[in-house]
Parts: structure tokens; sequence; C-alpha cells
């Protein structure tokens, strides 16, 4: 098929003129170029990640989300061409410029990334082997909680971003001193058996640094106090009492 | 791999990559009939010919190889503040606000913004076409003037490693636009400045002459709109699409005036007083780019 006769087809698309096999002629060039930039775009994925021995591939992340026996290009081939239909005044400008490939290009390169992004809306990840991750189910109910709204689930994101960050930098053993300081009471008994002025002591030796260390980390990350607030609300607490119930049995929820 | 680690693995992914949409190979893709498309209603989308506060603003083609769009916030003092758009809303910071596009999410990055001089706006883009795809609500302008100002957070609540990445990542794809336009307009000044010396020397030797304002060489024509100040050059037909470059030579110097797929018409403003007849029919010219 010649270059000038796939704009002449795109051009019939448009303007509504297109015939039955014509279109069947379009229909096939589109879904080879959507297949071709998506096994483009995970190869750029793969090669960037250093994952050479693990197939990345985005068309098998959509098809994950489609309903069985449906095939994931012919999918996002048939929402593109509604796309392209979308944007008509536009392309028939660009197909009138002589760029329309180049256009086409970009366009469908990010028509196939706005598609996974929505239907993964990040509780997915493009390697299946990390699929298995520990996202809480909280975590997942987040991302599907309100999906109008964008805020809560940037929120839900810098969650996990933040928590990531706080993890990698302090260990289970300095998480301690993060929930004796948020309540001295309750998280005592993650010093065991320690009289109170020796926890005291500890808390005053090398709390004062693992605080230091978590306000670097907020203040590194420019974290807003809502996001704090948050924090401490949902993660910091689950981790401490993970911590309470592991290490302090025995112990009455005198304080609850 | 982390969530927002693996979006800017994406973003980056799409950044690189780049050519056009080819292929050559036979499909196994099968699809018989073509479908109503009678109920599919075309979004609003025009060219941009007089810009306005709150216009969502698509540049194309695109500079790189990610779509551009940016949003007209305010007027100030001869410029326009242009604050650059991006679908990837899951990289919000405290400076940016998400925002809807024809449905869609995106974010208004309110810390990269630029000035643009609202004379002659539309033609700051090099050869590049301007449409208007959107309008943003008077109280979400309000609302990015508050982020823009230091008023009031965004929509984000951290930055970080990923997102401020994201963020380099973004600056430079709009700040090479940002130099690539004072580049121009360099040039532009530098061009105007050697056809007036040239059209001086002229002058001192022969008398004064009415100028014609359009003309013809070999592949190209042009003409000079003295409405709007602008030397308009239109290739031949069978030259569209191809990649050329229009020049002018004088004075033992070169001057590119266009370099690329040749699109129907270039637009170059111009002075009045640095337009020359005489000057373009001697040195304009057009040839393959090696």
């Amino acid at each position: 098929m010649g270059s000038g006769s796939i704009e002449v087809l795109f051009e019939k698309l448009l303007l509504g003129e297109i015939e039955e096999k014509e279109y069947a002629s379009l229909f096939v060039y589109v879904s080879r170029v959507v297949e071709r930039t998506a096994q483009k775009l995970s190869y750029e994925l793969q090669k960037k990640e250093g994952l050479e021995t693990q197939p990345i591939s985005i068309l098998g992340a959509i098809s994950r989300f489609l309903p069985e026996g449906e095939d994931s290009v012919n999918f996002v081939t048939e929402e593109l061409i509604l796309h392209i239909l979308k944007k008509k005044r536009l392309l028939l400008e660009v197909l009138k410029d002589g760029n329309f490939k180049a256009y086409f290009g970009v366009m469908v390169k990010s028509f196939i990334v706005d598609i996974y992004r929505k239907l993964t809306r990040g509780i997915e990840t493009l390697n299946p082997n990390d699929s298995q991750e520990e996202e809480t189910e909280e975590e997942r109910a987040l991302y599907r909680a309100n999906p109008q709204s964008y805020k809560s689930q940037i929120l839900a994101y810098e969650l996990i971003e933040l928590k990531e960050l706080i993890l990698d930098s302090l260990g289970e053993e300095e998480i301690k001193y993060l929930c004796y300081s948020k309540d001295s009471k309750r998280y005592k008994c993650l010093w065991g058996s320690k009289s109170e002025d020796a926890i005291y002591q500890d808390v005053r030796r090398k709390g004062k640094k693992v605080l230091e260390k978590f306000r670097t980390i907020l203040i590194e990350a420019e974290v807003s106090k809502e996001l704090l607030e948050e924090l401490s609300k949902s993660w910091l607490s689950d981790m401490c009492e993970e911590l309470r119930l592991e290490k302090c049995r025995g112990e009455t929820d005198e304080t609850s | 791999m982390r969530l927002l680690e693996e979006l800017l693995a994406i973003y980056k992914a799409m950044l690189n990559l780049e050519g056009e949409a080819t292929t050559q190979e036979a499909g196994n893709y099968k699809r018989t009939g073509a479908p109503d498309f009678r109920d599919v209603e075309p979004l609003p989308i025009e060219e941009l010919t007089s810009p306005q506060r709150g216009d969502v603003v698509e540049i194309v083609p695109p500079y790189d190889n990610l779509e551009m769009r940016f949003l007209i916030l305010r007027e100030t003092s001869g410029f326009f503040e242009v604050v650059p758009l991006s679908p990837f809303w899951e990289f919000a910071t405290p400076k940016d606000v998400v925002i809807e596009v024809e449905g869609e999410p995106y974010i208004a990055q309110t810390d990269i913004s630029l000035d643009v001089p609202s004379d002659n706006f539309t033609k700051r883009f090099g050869n590049r076409r301007l449409f208007k795809v959107g309008k943003v609500d008077e109280y979400i302008l309000r609302r990015i003037e508050l982020v823009c100002d230091g008023k009031e957070k965004g929509d984000g609540n951290m930055v970080g490693s990923i997102k401020g990445e994201f963020k380099r990542l973004e600056a430079q794809r709009w700040f090479a636009l940002w130099t690539s336009q004072i580049a121009e307009e360099e040039a532009l000044q530098e061009l105007e400045g050697m056809i007036m010396n040239l059209k001086e020397r002229e002058m001192s030797l022969t008398a004064s002459e009415e100028e014609t304002l359009y003309g013809s060489k070999e592949g190209i024509r042009w003409f000079y709109n003295e409405r709007e100040r602008t030397l308009v050059l239109l290739p031949e037909e069978e030259l569209l699409g191809k990649e050329k470059r229009i020049f002018l030579d004088f004075d033992g110097e070169r001057f590119i005036l266009f370099e690329g797929k040749l699109p129907p018409r270039i637009e170059i403003p111009i002075r009045e007083e640095a337009y020359s007849w005489r000057i373009l029919n001697d040195s304009l010219g057009i040839e393959d780019v090696q």
C-alpha cells in the first residue's frame, strides 16, 4: 500500500466517504501501526529497565482488562479510529499540510499509553512478575475509590511513593521510634521488658536521629501537611499496629 | 517497580521513541464493513486566530515526540503567560492544577509557565500551526492564577525524586521551545538588519522604485502581506512534504529561512522597511536537504 493512498483513505474516513473495502484496508493499516508502536514502546521500556529476560508488554497489560477473547490490538484500533474521527477538524488540516504520518505517530503512541493508564489506574504493573507486589486491599480500594476525583488518586500515588521513600531510608527498628513519637504510651511495649527510664534514654539517643532522618525525607520530597496527616492516619498507624501485634504479645490494649 | 517509577519509564520511552507511523507488513487483523460513524461528534477544534485567556492550544506538529498543549492563562504588559499542560496528571506537584480538556485530565504546570509576546502570537512558533482544542472555565483559571502566584497550593502534595525527574524533563521540552523562539526572533532581527543594509547600498546606486509585492523563483513563489507584515513563501506543490532548505544567499553569506518537510505555506514576520523584491529575486533559493 503506497503512503499516498493511506492518506487518501484517512481523508475519506474523516469526510465520511470511505467504502467498506477501503475501511478494511485502513483498519489493517492502523492495527499494524498500533501493534508496532506498542512493541517499540515495550522494547524502549525493557531497554531502560535492563530487563532483558523479562518481556514487557503494554498490549499484554491492556488485554488483562478486556473480556475473554477480545484482542487488545483490535480493541485499541477501534477506540483509536473513534478518537481520529473526534479530532476530524485538526486531522484534515494536518493532512493538507503533509505532516500526517509524523503527527499520527505521536497520536498513536499517546493513545496507547492513555488506554493503558486508564484501564490499569495503577493497580497493574507492566511486568507480570511485579504484579504480585504487596499492595494491600486498602491501597487497591483507594485507586478505585473515586474515579472522578484525580486529587484523591494523586494522594493515593503519593502515599505509596512516600511509604517507599521512608522504607528505603528507615529500617523496621527505626520505625518504632516514629511510633513512639506518635503515641509513647501505646508503643513503649515495642522495647519489650525494658524499663521506662531505659526506653526514655534510648529514644533520646537514637530516636532524635531517626526523627531527623524522617524530617529530611519530608523536606527533600516537599511533603505537604495534608499528605503527612494522611500518612500518619493510614500507613504509619498500620505499620505501628503491625509492629505492636508482632512485638507486644501478651500486652493488654489499655490505651485503645 | 514502583507505580510512579513505572509511569516515568513509560513517559521517557514515549519521549525517546521517534519516527512516523509506518508499517510495511500485512496485518492479520480483520474488519469487514465500515461501521456507522454518523453518531461521532467531532470535537470543536479550530485554528487559533485570536488568542484569548483560557484557550487550550495544541502545537501541530509538536517539537518533539510528545503532544504539546498549553493554556493561555493571562495577558500582562504585551505578553501572554502560557502554562504547559501534560496528560500525566499522576505526577502533579503542589505547583500543578488538574484540569479537564475534552473530558481528559491534564495538569497545568504553573512552575514552567512562559511569557510569549502577544503581538503576532500565532507566528511565534516557527512554522508550526496552533489549534484551539478547548477552553478552561474562569473559576479554574482564577485558581491556576492563585497557584501560579504562590497564594494557593495546587493538587499535588509532594515532589520527591520521581516527580522531580518528570518536571526536569518537562521543563527541558518547553525551555527548548522558549529558547528556539528567542533564537528565531534574534535570527529575524539579523535578517532584517542585513536586508536593510543591502537596501541602503542599492538605493545609493539606483533610483528608488516601487516595491513589487510578489515574485517567484524555481520551485517557490512569494508575496509580501503588507497588512500582516509577513513574507509568505509558497513552495511548488510537487515539493510539498519533501525535505528541503529555503535560503537567501547574499553578500557571501547564507541565511536559512526554513529547513525540514515543506508545508504548503511558510510565514515569516518581517517589517515593511526590510522587505525587498530585488534581494529576494536575486538571492532566494530552494535545495534538497542532504
